[in-house]
Order: C-alpha cells, then structure tokens, then sequence
C-alpha cells in the first residue's frame, strides 16, 4: 500500500461528495438487481420456499414393500401420479397425537374443494397386531373415509419406518396398556412421486396451511 | 490467498498489529459463522447468530484490519468502477435495506430466513451488504459529505434490522412455520427460539446504533487528529 499524503476522509469530512443524482441512479439499478436475484433464487426454489412444512430433498418416495391395505391389494406409487400424498405412520390405539393428526388432516382437506379428490392419504400402521384390516378400515373411515391403510410385517414396518425417517418404541403403561411412543409426522410427496415436506403436529394446527401447500404443490404441476 | 494478500500488505505498510489482528479475528469468525450456516433448521437463534456475525461482526472487523489510508486508495482511480459502486452510500443503503426486509420477513419475495437451501447465499450477501454499510461509517472509505448526514444515515438504515428484531422478539406466535416441526437446540421450544433470536438480531444491531450515535455526538476531529496507518512524512 503506497501511503497517502492527506488526511483520510472520516465520515462528514469528505471534500468531494459524489454527484447524487448518479448514486440515486447506481442504487436503482443494485435494487433491482438484487430484487430479481431474488425473485430469481424464489423460482428456482419454489417448492420448497412456498410450503409451510419443513422443505425436503426431493428424492423418490420410499416404496412400501411387504404392505398390503385393508382390502389386501398392495400399495404402488404408481397408482398415485398425479395426486399428492400425505404419509402418516401411527396405530389406531394411540391415545391422542394420531386421532388429533387425522383429525387435522380432515379439515385441511376439506377447504380444498374439488382439488380434494387428487389428494391422498395413507396410513401406515406401527400396531399391525392389534390393527387388523377390519379395525384399521373403521378407524381411518371415522376420519377420513378413503385414507388408505397399510400393515405389513414387523420387520417390513420396521424397515419403511427407517425409511421414511420415523422412530417409535413400545412403552408399557402403568395400567397394563401398550403404547407406542412415535415421530408424529406427516410427510407430503408432491404428484411426481417425490418428497416435497414435513408437517409435525404444530404445523398442522392452521388446516388452511396445509391446504395451501396441497394446492400449491398439486397447481404447480 | 486473501489472507496472505492482506498479510503481505500489512507488513509493507506496517500496519498497527491490533489492525492485522482484528482482520483474522475476522476471518476466523467468517469460518464459524460459515459452520452455523450448515444447518439452518435446526435453530433459529443458531442461524441468526451465523447471519448476524457475518453481516455485523465479521464486515466492520475485516474493514478495520484496513488503516484509513489503505480504506481511501479504495477509491483511487484504478477501482473507480467498482468504488463507484460498492463503496456508494446510496447503493450500500439500498442494498442493506432491501436485502434485511427480504431475507428477514417471511414471504417477501419467498426468500424467508428459513429457507435452508438459501442459507450460502444469504450469508454471502449479508457479508457483502455489511462490509458496503460499514465502509460508509469508517474513515477513509466513506462517500458521505456530512458527519450529522453519516450518523443519521446510520441509524436509519439500521432501523428495518431493529424494527424486524423486535417483532421476534414480542411476537406471540411462530412467524417462520417451518421451524415449528424443528427439535430446536437447547430444547427451546419454537416460539422461544424465535425471541432469542430476535435478541441476537438486536444485540447485533447495537454497534451499527452506538456508530450512529458516535458520529451524532462526536466532533470529526476525535477521529482526524490521529488517524491511525497515516505514515511519517518523509
């Protein structure tokens, strides 16, 4: 650095100001600059930017293998293209975060009008003993009529639920009931098959939230 | 390579070693505030305290591991063109606003705080805008003609930062969703997350504000009598 002979300006020292209307002008143009970058970054991330859920890598939805519904037809993702899908792992003797999700989930999906029909739900039992095909279809019916519901064997629960990143154990309570301590978390896969976000119960609270995302995600296509 | 650019010039010009000590100061906090960008989701506060480093600490400590003199030949007539530019109050005003109300309030130009696939950019555009602002509040890079000017100018353009603080902090509800299915650190719950973090942006804010009040409160002299890096004539 070659050194200087004068004084530095301090702020309020400068003797030559710059001519304003050129700075006026210069931050114009930085404005919207800026702005369409990122108007820009909000393109290319619409997805996940415009979801109230927690945004996800989009990666392919995770296949069910070893389930079969309540009528014993397996479950493909193929058969979902073109409808969004709302994942839930839970059990129909759950005391309160799995009726209160469906519960939720119901009334989201009931401002959707005729986007309605291109929205699913499936419900993936962790109690396949206790939730026989008979008991799971009443259960799901008292909330959401069409839900579908899967049970597979332990060991396939076990898998898919590592699959879709949701932990549970079995807690025995004092009074002789088996509950099942779970991820309360309901995963959205966009009409492409892939994961677009995740809802835990605080996010569901606002039904026209998740409404929102289900339009977005289904009119985006 | 900047460091060893910048050490190099240090030891030309003999710089103050607090100087050059403040400058890797500066540099060290831009690699953690960079680690807090990894994982903006899992803690608000975390995220805002890596933002806030780099657009509130990170900026005036690099600019000041600079001398005066140094700061001024920013401006000489090899960098008119970017000077013209980067080192402009209107442009570094502008640009800080625009990008503290776009980042910070959700829904604008959907580019909220809680987008983790934004957290990169952000934070290099928060570095960027920071290091403009301060350069206008230091000797030797400033662009504004009146010390009253300067000192108003910086407690206006820090106002947006303070006003968007205090909505998080007396917010009674979560204003960014995605955090609300987030175990946050320190098991704080979301709402809580989301006021600490508001303290953070406050906390941040303060040396913009105590700048402001300097330049206000104090005569041009204080800083021209003695400006520090200024050479012995030969």
């Amino acid at each position: 650095m070659r050194a200087a002979s004068a004084a530095p300006p301090a702020p309020g020292t400068l003797r030559r100001p710059a001519s304003w209307r050129a700075s006026v002008l210069r931050a114009v143009i930085a404005s919207a600059a800026l702005m369409a970058m990122l108007f820009a970054g909000a393109r290319l991330q619409q997805h996940a930017v415009a979801l109230h859920g927690t945004p996800l890598a989009p990666s392919p939805a995770p296949a069910f293998a070893g389930f079969t519904d309540t009528q014993g037809r397996v479950f493909s993702w193929g058969n979902e293209r073109g409808r969004a899908v709302l994942v839930f792992f839970g059990y129909t003797h759950c005391p309160d975060v799995c009726p209160l999700t469906l519960a939720a989930l119901a009334r989201s999906l009931s401002m959707l009008g005729p986007l309605r029909q291109r929205v699913g739900v499936v419900f993936v039992s962790l109690d396949p003993a206790r939730d026989t095909p008979i008991v799971l279809r009443a259960y799901l019916d008292a909330f959401i009529p069409n839900a579908i519901g899967l049970r597979g064997l332990p060991s396939a629960v076990a898998a898919s639920a590592r699959q879709w990143d949701v932990t549970w154990r079995h807690v025995k309570a004092a009074e002789g009931a088996d509950w099942i301590d779970h991820t309360a978390a309901v995963t959205l896969v966009g009409p492409d098959g892939r994961l677009l976000a995740r809802y835990g119960y605080g996010q569901l609270t606002n039904p026209a939230w998740l409404a929102a995302d289900l339009r977005a995600a289904l009119e985006s296509r | 390579m900047g460091a060893v650019l910048y050490a190099m010039a240090a030891w030309r010009g003999r710089w103050p070693r607090w100087r050059v000590a403040v400058f890797f100061m500066g540099s060290a906090l831009t690699l953690f505030a960079a680690w807090g960008l990894n994982d903006p989701l899992a803690s608000m506060t975390d995220y805002t305290v890596a933002l806030m480093t780099l657009g509130q600490v990170v900026s005036p400590f690099l600019l000041l591991g600079f001398t005066p003199v140094a700061r001024m030949q920013w401006r000489s007539q090899g960098n008119r063109w970017w000077a013209a530019w980067l080192l402009d109050p209107w442009v570094a005003a502008a640009v800080f606003v625009l990008l503290t109300l776009g980042v910070n309030l959700p829904g604008v130009f959907k580019t909220a705080l809680a987008d983790a696939l934004f957290s990169a950019p952000i934070g290099l555009l928060l570095l960027i805008s920071g290091s403009m602002l301060w350069a206008q509040l230091l000797p030797g890079s400033t662009g504004i003609g009146q010390r009253w000017v300067a000192g108003i100018y910086a407690w206006l353009v820090g106002l947006p930062m303070m006003i968007i603080a205090a909505v998080w902090v007396w917010s009674g509800h979560v204003l960014y969703t995605p955090y609300l299915d987030v175990l946050c650190l320190w098991n704080l719950s979301p709402l809580a997350d989301q006021h600490y973090a508001g303290l953070v942006m406050f906390a941040a804010g303060l040396p913009l504000q105590l700048r402001a009040a300097w330049l206000l409160i104090m005569p041009a002299e204080a800083e021209l009598k003695r400006p520090h890096g200024m050479p012995r004539e030969p």
